[in-house]
């Protein structure tokens, strides 16, 4: 799962990340539980607003919001059905973004959080773009990753941001790791180590993204582009990390 | 006047909110700055400094408390014809709480934090974020003072707090994909709320190209461009306020035109 400050780069790191995963091996649903259709614009694929047939959920009194996932389908045929193939190896699904006052995608929130926990297929690694903010961790979804990222930048506001939502992921007993973005010199390292330690990971800042995220989206993202190259070595920590960690247990 | 600024996550509603604040009260309107953010941060882009920032008091946990011994007391469900969840109860007036749980920021502006919530165990986050953002900015009492709400990144917020014909939305975007989607679902927002008045501040612009694409987008809508400056970037690295380190640069002055918008329309009244 990808935390952190409005603007910090989750959809983007996000997207690298799944091409990164896809690149190893993995095959990848990259899953976004933001409102806003950042996840699918970084991956090339149009926002849809309604990509979730209604039928999906049903009305659940006990359920959050009053609605659940439909008993008649499961996570992986949520998946399956309503998922968009990105390329071979990466699925990308949303529940819907805001497009109105009168929102009801409050409605299929239970259902993305249950299509969360219950997606476990062999070889499929699911990475999350989370809402802005320290809210989403908040409604106890983040027990269900093996990992959280904490994107933060070297600025009081994003370091502030990030420390918040560590203190509630460590309330949840969640691993969690710092990854400083959009880096520019050592000192905004050693800014974030200041207030949450040594950082998991560094993506710099690379002005190809800017203009990938101008021109269109982060799939053809050159292999060799510095960010890329970062994310790619980051996608293996974090595999080694979860591994040991399971290890363990 | 209330004036709810939005947008994407990063696109600089903060960093607008506070210039406009602070350019506002120099030109002597009485200004009451909401920052909705459930991670206080309007404190730091007006001048306050981080660590006073961060100890801005939760109202949000007042109310949810309140609420709780409230509907302990009165043993009410919480479906409650008229009530709601995630409605703070009627109690004390938005007034005194402006009073007791604002601070003064630079230039006499008063600030108050309606996102944050400390402890979920009071209530869900959310809803208590959310639900004190739009108690405040609907009921707080705007005749003489311009009240600027700095909502949450994304429309969620916007929906929440629910403006009204009368007041006054600004939608900042940057000059690219992702920005520019949810300045768009902002802008339909507004209009199925009937907002009457809606600018687009098209923020980080670097060449025509960035200017020709936000327009482009937003036929027929005000918008007021406010340049890259390297200064307000760096003042946000630092924790201070643009207006404090840089308050003759291009985008600070541009954002500080935007006084005249309300100058206006307020001295109509």
């Amino acid at each position: 799962m990808v935390a952190g400050k409005g603007g910090v780069g989750k959809s983007a790191t996000s997207a690298l990340l799944a091409r990164a995963f896809a690149a190893m091996g993995f095959n990848v649903l990259a899953l976004d539980l933001d409102s806003n259709p950042g996840l699918a614009i970084s991956l090339g694929v149009p926002p849809d607003d309604n990509p979730v047939p209604p039928d999906v959920i049903e009305e659940a009194p006990d359920a959050a919001y009053g609605w659940a996932l439909s008993s008649a389908y499961g996570a992986g045929d949520v998946v399956d059905r309503c998922g968009v193939d990105v390329s071979p190896r990466i699925r990308f699904l949303s529940f819907g973004n805001i497009t109105q006052a009168r929102n009801n995608l409050r409605r299929f929130v239970p259902a993305s959080w249950q299509v969360l926990r219950d997606f476990q297929r062999d070889g499929w690694v699911t990475v999350v773009d989370l809402e802005a903010g320290p809210t989403t961790p908040f409604e106890g979804i983040a027990r269900t990753a093996s990992i959280v990222l904490i994107l933060v930048e070297a600025t009081p506001a994003s370091i502030l941001a990030a420390r918040r939502i560590a203190s509630i992921l460590e309330h949840e007993e969640t691993d969690f790791v710092a990854v400083v973005s959009k880096g520019v010199r050592d000192s905004d390292v050693d800014r974030v180590a200041e207030d949450l330690g040594p950082p998991f990971a560094v993506i710099p800042w690379d002005a190809n993204i800017r203009r990938a995220e101008k021109e269109g989206s982060l799939v053809d993202l050159h292999e060799e582009a510095p960010a890329m190259q970062s994310v790619k070595d980051l996608a293996c920590l974090i595999e080694r990390r979860v591994l040991l960690r399971e290890t363990v247990g | 006047m209330k004036v709810a600024i939005t947008g994407k996550g990063g696109t600089g509603k903060t960093t607008v909110a506070a210039i406009l604040a602070r350019s506002l009260a120099r030109a002597g309107e009485r200004v009451v700055a909401i920052d909705a953010d459930p991670t206080p941060n309007l404190g730091i882009a007006l001048g306050l400094g981080s660590e006073a920032t961060a100890q801005l008091e939760a109202i949000a946990n007042r109310l949810l408390a309140e609420k709780a011994a409230h509907q302990r007391s009165h043993d009410h469900d919480h479906d409650e014809a008229g009530g709601n969840l995630c409605d703070p109860p009627p109690g004390q007036a938005v007034r005194d709480l402006v009073a007791e749980v604002g601070v003064d920021a630079p230039d006499g502006v008063r600030l108050i934090q309606t996102g944050k919530v400390e402890r979920p165990a009071d209530g869900c986050m959310c809803c208590g974020s959310h639900g004190t953002t739009r108690k405040i900015f609907g009921e707080i009492d705007s005749d003489g003072s311009i009240v600027i709400a700095d909502l949450e990144a994304g429309v969620n917020d916007l929906i929440w707090v629910y403006p009204k014909p009368e007041d006054v939305v600004l939608i900042v975007t940057e000059p690219y994909r992702k920005s520019i989607e949810v300045a768009r679902r902002a802008l339909r927002i507004v209009g199925d709320l009937s907002v009457g008045r809606v600018v687009i501040v098209a923020n980080r612009v670097e060449s025509p190209g960035d200017t020709a694409l936000v327009r482009s987008e937003f036929p027929g809508v005000h918008v007021v461009e406010v340049p890259e400056d390297p200064l307000l970037t760096e003042a946000d690295r630092r924790g201070s306020s643009p207006m404090d380190v840089a308050p003759q640069s291009p985008g600070v002055q541009a954002v500080a035109r935007l006084t005249e918008l309300f100058e206006s329309e307020h001295s109509s009244r």
